[in-house]
């Protein structure tokens, strides 16, 4: 186990620059989530970490020494691919002891490690199969199998599960969460599902274009982003953002560009006739006879345990979730309370939170 | 599908019609290496005796004077298998590296160098062969297995490299990274992960390597001497300035194909389809 530190690391594909500066300081032990949209860099980042990829500028720390030059084969990581990569001429058993045997380890000390990993994925009576005589969880599970035998300093996932489907999903997101619980290694997991980057990590970093738009934890990350972004991205169903204009002539409000006036409690200092971006998530909203806002139903989704409403308020479309269940149907109307405690602000130009 | 009987018929009479096309000379010739040595067939007729003793006249030189050209081609197979054997080495060694650089290669250089091989082997083999002449004799080199090989080397390389590139393609490149990242230097990962997984690329490559230099026959006979004439030159040698000796001819062909079959078989174990399957999703 080890800590990784990444200094202003930087990687230019030719004259496109895809990670530009970035900053991460990843404890001994941590589980970090890299999310972001596609194409933000997130794989390029993984792969400079494991010495795939060369760095353009910066530096990689793993434990005290700089790896900048160090090739993959002596950083002491592992890495789990999106694919799996699974040796296909090699079984079960021979793709985990691949590592093991490159450094010489002893035959019988070989056998015990691979049972010993192969008995906490359940792999056992599969150890002497091909990769193409698996299923795709059982090839997963191959592929973490490969990089647990090796006790490497870190672990990397490069969207391990996005191959899957829904219900395996949940279960290896589990299942993988229980193997970090029980062998504490030091974990950078890049997913672009949120869900599995709240549930799973210690700290969520968001990535954006090549820059960290915002680090923290998951509730901290989700109560409180930095940015539009970041609020944006993070929560689903997706938060509303309305930009408009404060009001505090007489009582204070947020008028939306679509004409949705929102009554608050404290407006931002100084907000009076400034425009900025109101913000609030789904579940914020709760159906209040004498709430200040109506919304025209659209489209309900019941889930059972939630039902989820787009509906039409003056000229916005508005997002809402409950957790209990509501008897409401497209064309009906009903009257909606904002929480105004939840309620975000973010500058219009900058995106920042005020 | 249910094709008309007639449609069906008539694409069988095709088929046969072709078949015995590419097969009648040869049935022929096989009947000429089956009859009494000496008998010249003029034209096709079945022989009244059937007889082995062509083939143990070619291959023990043990024939009567005047009805048999009184050498065997023992000595000629060992060398045809030599100089393929090592032509087979030097594509296979050679083009294997060649063909895992201009797979994984990203520059433009050897994309040109890569195309610049297709087309160098386009060039008749006849044009080559006053400077190789002169190259192999300088390095006294003409008339040893070696010398022949490393000619049947240069021509047959870029076929085995352009094959063996063909089937590197084909292995995804996160299978390297990942042996890497599990502790592999370079020479590991084509020893552990690229070869195996090409290797019925290299039996093929092998094949077509061996067969070209088995049978090729302008180069082995500027440069061979008597000491290291393949089969090819030896059953030329039947057609002597006085006399065809057709039936040992006939025989040797024949008993030249057996080592080819022997080394199609083993190379034919490796050629085993869908290997790469369940590496990557
Ligand atoms: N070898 C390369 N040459 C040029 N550009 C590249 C190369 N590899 C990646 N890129 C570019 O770098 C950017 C980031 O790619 P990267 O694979 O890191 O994205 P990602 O965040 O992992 O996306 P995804 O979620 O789709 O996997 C992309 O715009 C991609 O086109
Ligand atoms: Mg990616």
């Amino acid at each position: 186990m080890a800590t990784v530190q990444i200094v202003d690391v930087r990687k230019d594909f030719g004259s496109v620059k895809v990670v530009k500066g970035i900053d991460i300081d990843i404890n001994d032990g941590e589980f970090v989530a890299l999310v972001g949209p596609s194409g933000c860099g997130k794989s390029t980042l993984l792969r400079m970490i494991a010495g795939l990829e060369q760095i353009t500028g910066g530096e990689i720390r793993v434990g005290t020494k700089v790896v900048n030059n160090v090739a993959p084969k002596d950083r002491d990581i592992a890495m789990v691919f999106q694919n799996y990569a699974l040796y296909p001429h090699m079984t079960v058993a021979e793709n985990m002891a691949f590592s093991l045997k490159l450094k010489g380890v002893s035959k019988r000390e070989i056998e015990q490690r691979v049972n010993k990993a192969a008995g906490i994925l359940s792999l056992t009576p599969l150890l002497g199969r091909l990769p193409r005589q698996l299923s795709g969880g059982q090839r997963q599970r191959v592929a973490m199998g490969r990089a647990i035998v090796r006790d490497p300093q870190v672990f990397l996932f490069d969207e391990p599960l996005s191959n899957l489907d829904a219900k395996l999903r949940v279960q290896m997101r589990a299942e993988i969460k229980e193997l970090y619980q029980r062998l504490k290694t030091t974990t950078i997991y890049v997913t672009h599902d949120q869900i599995e980057a709240m549930t799973m990590a210690d700290r969520i970093v968001i990535m954006h274009d090549g820059i960290v738009e915002q680090m923290g934890q998951p509730l901290e990350i989700y109560d409180q982003p930095d940015n539009m972004f970041v609020a944006g991205f993070i929560g689903s169903p997706a938060i509303n953002l309305y930009p408009g204009a404060f009001h505090t002539e007489d009582r204070a409000v947020f008028v939306t560009d679509g004409g949705v006036i929102i009554p608050l409690e404290r407006p931002p200092v100084g907000a009076a006739r400034r425009r900025g971006v109101l913000g609030i998530r789904p579940e914020h909203i709760a159906i209040d006879p004498a709430g200040a806002v109506s919304l025209a139903v659209m489209v309900t989704e019941p889930t059972g345990s939630e039902t989820f409403i787009l509906g039409r308020s003056e000229e916005e479309t508005m997002r809402c979730l409950f957790r209990e269940r509501v008897a409401l149907k497209p064309g009906d109307t009903v009257r909606l309370r904002l929480d105004p405690n939840r309620i975000l602000f973010f500058d219009e130009e900058t995106g920042r939170r005020t | 599908m249910n094709r008309s009987f007639t449609y069906r018929t008539s694409l069988l009479f095709l088929a046969a019609l072709a078949a015995l096309w590419t097969l009648f000379p040869f049935a022929w010739y096989f009947l000429v290496s089956l009859t009494t040595p000496g008998h010249i067939p003029r034209r096709f007729s079945f022989p009244d005796v059937l007889t082995l003793d062509s083939y143990t006249s070619a291959l023990f030189g043990s024939g009567a004077k005047g009805i048999s050209a009184n050498y065997s081609i023992l000595p000629n197979i060992i060398n045809s298998f030599v100089v393929a054997g090592l032509t087979v080495i030097g594509c296979t060694v050679l083009g294997f590296g060649a063909a895992y650089v201009f797979s994984r290669g990203r520059s433009t250089t050897l994309a040109v160098l890569f195309n610049a091989l297709l087309v160098i082997r386009m060039t008749p083999a006849v044009s080559l062969a006053v400077p190789i002449y002169l190259m192999i004799s300088a390095y006294g080199l003409s008339d040893t297995h070696l010398g022949l090989s490393l000619v049947h080397t240069m021509l047959s390389l870029p076929l085995a490299i352009w094959l063996l590139k063909g089937f590197i393609d084909g292995i995804p490149t996160e299978l390297e990274e990942a042996a890497l990242i599990d502790g592999a230097s370079v020479l590991q990962v084509l020893r552990y992960i690229i070869l195996p997984l090409a290797a019925p690329g290299v039996a093929v490559a092998a094949c077509f390597v061996f067969l070209a230099s088995y049978v090729e026959f302008m180069f082995a006979s500027i440069l061979s001497r008597g000491s290291s004439d393949t089969l090819p030159i030896a059953i030329a040698g039947y057609n002597s300035d006085h006399q065809t000796f057709y039936n040992e001819m006939a025989a040797a062909s024949f008993m030249s194909m057996v080592p080819l079959f022997i080394f199609f078989y083993f190379a034919g174990r490796y050629m085993v389809r869908g290997l790469t399957m369940g590496a990557v999703k």
